[in-house]
This record gives structure tokens, sequence and C-alpha cells, in this order.
């Protein structure tokens, strides 16, 4: 009787532990090794490498479209499949970033967009994907439609004006840029209750 | 007694086999380095194949790509005037708002320091519009398609830096033949040799070559090519019906827009001779010679055109002549190393005579589709 | 039910409970799940216009709490008035997290340049489990071009377009040390979702050959 009684007890706490372990998904990196990946910024081919797989169907390189089927169909890169973003997710999708042979070239709306995903998908675990900004109108209007790479906004992230200038013609004469030296005032913070643990046994 | 014993190591067993499936494994890394892509045997083949596969530059609509002085000075607020002359004449006399540069410096600063796509036109400033017009050709087929050249230069924004009167001359209106000159054999095209792997790299690194190539010397004056015709392949880059009429000695006719595109009559020109390429006012003929040093060949122009050495038939035919009373104006000049002036305001009461022309906001940017068929 | 039976269970039991626990992250906050975090990113919400922003300041909404993520550098040569400077390389320092982001009461508008990257941080900290964080869309490139330097819309005239390019105008002037023509209780017109077509005029050449 005793020894079915720890076994009994040993199943439970096996289940338990099984329990905890299993998350239908699970990330890869930590937000301090995401973090890293935004800075080194390493996945984002240039415009010329863009140019050259829409134009050429150069390099490894696989074209991913992530606009809506409907966006998809009215036209899209040549030799693009469509991955609906909502659909990033599903398995058999992440299988699919994740196989050997070409690399995943994703593009979608914007920049942003594209961005958003790739940086969810790194903190899954998928090592070998590129991306390109712009979107697709950026493929349409500066590749496609004529030959305007440098000229159409590729990396949003760089400062296209002197912010400080521009606040000064408009001011006129010398009104002062509108910098801040914001204090770090401490302020009262109100902390959250900590919720319980999503997920649990189905 | 034994089946409560079994079904508990059954119910064991088999919590054992649902943790293993469950604990989701590492996805497979795929091909994580990439696939070392090979050297580019022949990259003039790929350079060629991407140039037509990108427009066409040099047969594309806008082509020679130019905006008046005039034009320049109604959008100042919207486009970014680039000067490229030297620095002391820039601190004698700019454009309001001008910035200087030298033209190897340009693609950092469009990349770097602002961006391309914030103007409505980047304009780029010279003496008489031709180093602009070189320098225009070459950013544009590394992709900077908001890139013009003022037409005519500083010479016409404001008379006291007037080069072009200088220029004009009609010294060999004599010396003209009208014999039709056959183009040379087809033969091949010249090698090319950057390194880069892949078409739009090796464009863009040819296209820092061309800027790093000062355009003073890819000029060849008119004396010189009169006095030794067979050192050159001359390209009368004019329509047919205007080079029967009387063209440079031994010099061969090609049709803008159509005979130098990679796929047309370019593999007619010599790649073990000087090519020397003209037109009417020798900007035209600076884009095009941009291109072709793109593409490898030892291309030339002749400075201000057949304006320079045939001038009274240029006038006399109707082309297109420079007459200093039409084209110059009398734009204010901004003195001193920063590009804004504090005798902003003055200029637009200063000047009288700039037609008041309705200042169209063109913030869409006419696009040329590839045209015919096929 | 012997004793020595009742602790060997209660002692197996907690080695259990242990174990289930211990896969969880040292973090005082919960993560999100990624189905979860996909489902945030995918809705959009946390986006934040340049005019919303701009409302916010004007109006001196204490809840606001904007924070540039761009370098010291950058964001001593200018930045959004109020705006607190954390680079993004500091984004997870203990001190930034507690001081900032492990609340819930003050909206947390997170901005840069262009918003690749603070979407990436909204990415990170959504994922850590803080809310109540935004991004400012375009950041301070759309900031520029629609506060600072607003443009009519050169389409056919449209009461709503007229009217957000007013309020641009105004809001332009306050941020440019004009005087405030903005009156702090004005809103923005909704920033409708116009479908703003930027097809740029074409010129088909004409015929074959």
């Amino acid at each position: 009787m005793k020894m079915y009684n720890t076994i009994f007890v040993v199943a439970v706490s096996v289940l338990l532990v099984s329990c905890s372990l299993d998350n239908s998904r699970d990330y890869t990196l930590s937000p301090q090794e995401t973090l890293q990946v935004v800075l080194k910024d390493q996945d984002i081919v240039s415009p010329e490498e863009l140019a050259d797989v829409v134009l050429m169907g150069a390099g490894n390189y696989q074209l991913i479209d992530l606009r809506t089927p409907h966006e998809f169909l009215v036209e899209h890169a040549r030799g693009a499949v469509n991955l609906p973003a909502k659909n990033l997710l599903k398995e058999e999708n992440l299988s699919l970033l994740n196989q050997g042979g070409k690399t995943p070239l994703l593009y979608g709306n914007n920049s942003e967009q594209v961005y958003s995903y790739y940086i969810l998908l790194k903190q899954l675990g998928v090592k070998n994907i590129k991306i390109a900004f712009g979107g697709y109108d950026f493929i349409k209007d500066n590749i496609l439609d004529s030959y305007g790479i440098r000229s159409g906004s590729y990396y949003s992230e760089r400062a296209r004006y002197d912010y400080a200038k521009v606040v000064s013609e408009i001011a006129g004469s010398g009104a002062a840029p509108a910098t801040s030296s914001a204090p770090k005032a401490k302020k009262k913070i109100i902390k959250r209750k900590k919720k319980e643990v999503e997920g649990g046994c189905g | 007694m034994n089946t409560i014993r079994k079904f508990f190591i059954i119910l064991l067993l088999g919590l054992t086999g649902v943790v293993t499936y469950a604990i989701p494994g590492d996805p497979p890394s795929g091909n994580g380095k990439q696939e070392k892509s090979a050297a580019v045997s022949d990259e003039g083949a790929l350079l060629r194949e991407f140039l037509l596969k990108s427009g066409n530059y040099i047969n594309s609509r806008g082509v020679p790509n130019m905006v008046s002085a005039e034009d320049v000075f109604e959008n100042l607020s919207d486009y970014l005037v680039i000067d490229v002359r030297s620095k002391q004449e820039y601190v004698d006399g700019h454009i309001n708002g001008a910035i200087h540069l030298k033209a190897s410096e340009i693609m950092d600063y469009l990349d770097t320091k602002t961006a391309a796509s914030a103007y409505d036109k980047v304009v780029i400033a010279c003496h008489t519009g031709q180093t602009a017009s070189y320098i225009t050709s070459a950013l544009r087929l590394a992709g900077y398609n908001n890139v013009y050249a003022m037409k005519f230069g500083m010479s016409a924004w404001n008379r006291k830096l007037d080069k072009w009167s200088k220029g004009i001359s009609g010294k060999y209106s004599n010396r003209l033949e009208t014999k039709i000159n056959p183009k040379g054999p087809k033969g091949n095209f010249p090698p090319i040799k950057t390194g880069e792997k892949g078409a739009a790299e090796i464009l863009r690194a040819r296209v820092k070559e061309v800027l790093n190539t000062p355009f003073p010397t890819v000029k060849v004056k008119a004396d010189e090519v009169f006095a030794n015709p067979s050192e050159y392949y001359i390209i009368n880059y004019w329509p047919e019906k205007n080079y029967v009429k009387g063209h440079i000695p031994t010099a061969t006719q090609y049709t803008p827009k159509k005979d130098l595109s990679v796929d047309a009559a370019l593999n007619t020109l010599p790649t073990d001779k000087k090519v020397v390429v003209y037109c009417y006012t020798g900007q035209n003929a600076a884009f095009t010679v941009a291109y072709l040093r793109v593409l490898g060949y030892d291309a030339y122009t002749i400075p201000f055109g057949a304006n320079g050495f045939m001038y009274d038939k240029v006038v006399a035919n109707g082309w297109h002549a420079f007459k200093a009373a039409e084209k110059v104006n009398d734009f204010f000049l901004i003195k001193g190393d920063k590009p804004m002036g504090k005798d902003f305001t003055k200029q637009i009461i200063q000047v009288g005579n700039a037609p008041k022309k309705k200042k169209a906001i063109i913030r869409r940017k006419k696009k040329e589709v590839e045209g015919g068929c096929g | 039910m012997k004793k020595k039976n009742i602790i060997a269970v209660v002692i197996v039991l907690l080695i259990g409970v242990f174990l289930a626990f211990s896969k969880v992250k040292t973090t005082p906050t919960i993560e999100k799940s990624p189905e979860s975090l996909f489902l945030s990113a995918i809705e959009n919400t946390r986006y934040y216009s340049v005019e919303d922003v701009a409302k916010m300041i004007i109006s001196q909404d204490p809840l606001l709490q904007l924070i540039d993520l761009r370098s010291e550098k950058e964001y001593n040569k200018y930045t959004l008035k109020g705006a607190v400077n954390i680079p993004l390389d500091q984004l997870l320092k203990k001190e930034n997290l507690s001081d900032y982001f492990d609340q819930d009461v003050y909206n947390t508008v997170l901005f840069t340049n262009g918003s690749t990257h603070a979407d990436a941080a909204w990415m990170i900290l959504t994922r850590m489990g803080f809310t109540n964080i935004y991004v400012m869309k375009g950041g301070l490139n759309a900031w520029a071009e629609n506060i600072l330097k607003p443009k009519p819309d050169d389409g056919p005239w449209d009461a709503a377009a007229d009217e957000l390019y007013q309020y641009r105008r105004g809001a332009s002037q306050y941020f440019g040390g004009g005087k405030a023509v903005v009156s702090e209780t004005s809103a923005p017109p909704k920033t409708k979702k116009k479908k703003v077509i930027k097809r740029k005029k074409k010129e088909v050449e004409g015929g074959c050959g």
C-alpha cells in the first residue's frame, strides 16, 4: 500500500511539472538578447541587395510577402510567396521559415510592420532570416517603376531633417529650439498587482 | 493488486512520454551560414543586364534631367541646392540655402547627413551646367532619382558669374563635313572589375569611381579634336536630320534616347580608343559621358558642345543656342561660407525682372514609365 | 494514514510545485506569451499619431510620459517637450525599468527618428509584461513633416483634411516658439484612416516603337 501511495504522489508531481512545461511555444531569446539583436541591426538588406533580388532574382533569398492575400493578388514582387502576417505563428509557417535552403527575405506594408514581426520571430528562435524596409510601396516606386533606391525612404530611423534647424526656420528669428532638460523626477509609482500565471493545464 | 500496480506504472510511463513531447525542441537552425556567393566572373555582363532591367536610364524619359534657374529660384524652400564649384567661389557668392560639396562627397552626404527623400528635388549647381550634368547622371544611375542639374549653371543665376558667354565661338563652322560616317563594327564591351558580388553594388561602385574622376579630366577641347581627329571615335549625339547638316570630320551619328542602349548600338563603340561625345550645349553630352564611363568606356565631352565651335550654325538652324539675354538672370547671391544669408528677404524684393510665375506645388514626382511594347 | 506518509506526500508535492515554477523567469513581472504578444502586435493599438502626441503636450496631459530612445547627443540637439532620454541600449537597465516602465498609471509614449526602434522597444517591454506602453507612429521624421512643417493636401478640398491641416498649423506655431494659436481644449480632428493613395503621376510613353 505504501508503495502505491508514493508512486501515486510521484505521478502527480510529474504531472504538475509537465503541465508547466507544456507551453505551446516558448521564447528562445531573453529580453536582453533581443535588445542586442535590435542594436546590431544586421538582418536588414541594403537597398542595393533588395534591387538585386527584385530585378535579377539574385542571391539565395526567398521573398516573402507579409501583406493580405488581396493586396498580394493585386500585385507583388516577382517570385514572392504570400504569408499573411496573421498566420505567422502557425506551426507550419514557422518551420517553413526555418528550413534550410533559401534565406527568407520578408517585406510587408511598411518598415515598422515587418520589423515588429521580425523581432517577434527572432525571439522565437528563427535564426536565418532577413528583412527589407520600405514595404511593397518602396519596391514598386523605387525599384520597379523607376530606379530610385537612394531617393526613397528606406532607412526610416535615419533623421531626415535637422530638427533644431527646422524649428529655428519656422520660428523666424532666433527662437530657441524646443529642447528640454527633462528632470528625471521619481514619479509616484504604483506597483501593479501581480497577475496569475498564464496558461495552466488545458 | 497487480492490476493497480500495472495501472500506475503505465500512467507514469505515459506521463513521461507526455513530458518528452511537450517540451518544445529547438527549431532546426536552417542554413545558418549564408552560402558564400561565388565571385562574379563577368561583372560587365551583370551590370549591363541590370541597367536594362532597372529602367535603361540613359534612354529614359526625363534625360537629361535639368531644371532652370528660375525654377530653382521659385522653389528654394523645397529644393536642396548643392554647389560643386570651388570653395572660394562658393564663399564669394552662392545661392541662398545652397551647401558646398565636392562631387565625391555627395553620395555620402545624401545617405548619412540628410535624406534625399526629404526634398522635392536635389539640384546640382556648377559654372555652366556641364559638371552638374555629369554628376547628376552618375547619381541617377546609382538610384538617387530626384537629382537634377541646374541648366547653364550659375551662369544663368547671375550675370556676374556668366562663364557661358566666353565659351561661345564659331571658329570651326567652316571646317565641318556632311558625309555620313558609319558606326564601327560590333565588338566586345569593356571589362569591369569592382570586386562586388551583386549587380546593384557593382553599379554603385562604378558610379563612385566616376564621381571620383573630376569633370575637367573628361573634357577635350574642340581644338584638340579638330587637330587630331584620328585619335578619337567621335560621336555626334544628334538626330540624323541635324547630323547631315554639318558635323565634325569623321564623326558618327548616334540617335539620342536610342542608340547608346546596352542592347542597341553600344557595342559599336571601341574599347581601345578615346570616345568623344558632343551635343549642342555640352550638357546632354556630359550626361552621356558619365553613363559611358560607368560602363567602362574612356569617354570625353567637348565643352559647350556645338555652341563652342559652330555657334552661328547653331543659331541659324534654331538649335539650342545660348543667348545671354534670354538665359542669364539677376538673382541674388549670398556671400560667406554659410548656406543661409541674413538678407534672404532682400532677394525677393530686389529681383524685379523675375517673371511672376504661379508657383506650382509639385509634390508628386513625375514618374517615367518605360514605354514601348512588351 | 501514518504521519510519515503524509509528510512524504507533502514534501514530494512541494518538490513538484517547485520544479513547475522554476521554469518561470525571475523577473518581477509576468511575461506575456508569444501568442498574446503577437495578437497585440497585430492589432496595432500601440500607435499614437504625431497629432495625438502634440495634443497631449499642448494640454499638458499629466499622465503623459515621453521617452526619447535616441542617443544622448541627438536628445540634446532636439527632443519633444518633457521627454526623458533613455538611449536604446540602456532600455533594460534595472533603474529605468523600475522608474518608468514598471507601473500602470502613466501613458508611456516611446519615440525615435522613425518607428522601427520604438516598435522593437515596445515589443520587448510588452513581452516582459509592462503595460500602458505606446509608440509615436512615424517618429520625429513624421513630427517634422506634419507638425513642424505641415503642408496642405494638394488634392480636392476635403473638410476633414483641411481641419487637420489647420490644427497642424496651430501646433506648428506652438512648437516653433511662436504664440500658442491652439486653444488647449481643442481636440485634434480624428485622423481618419483616409486611404492616401500615394500613387505618383505616371507619364505613359506614347505608342509602340
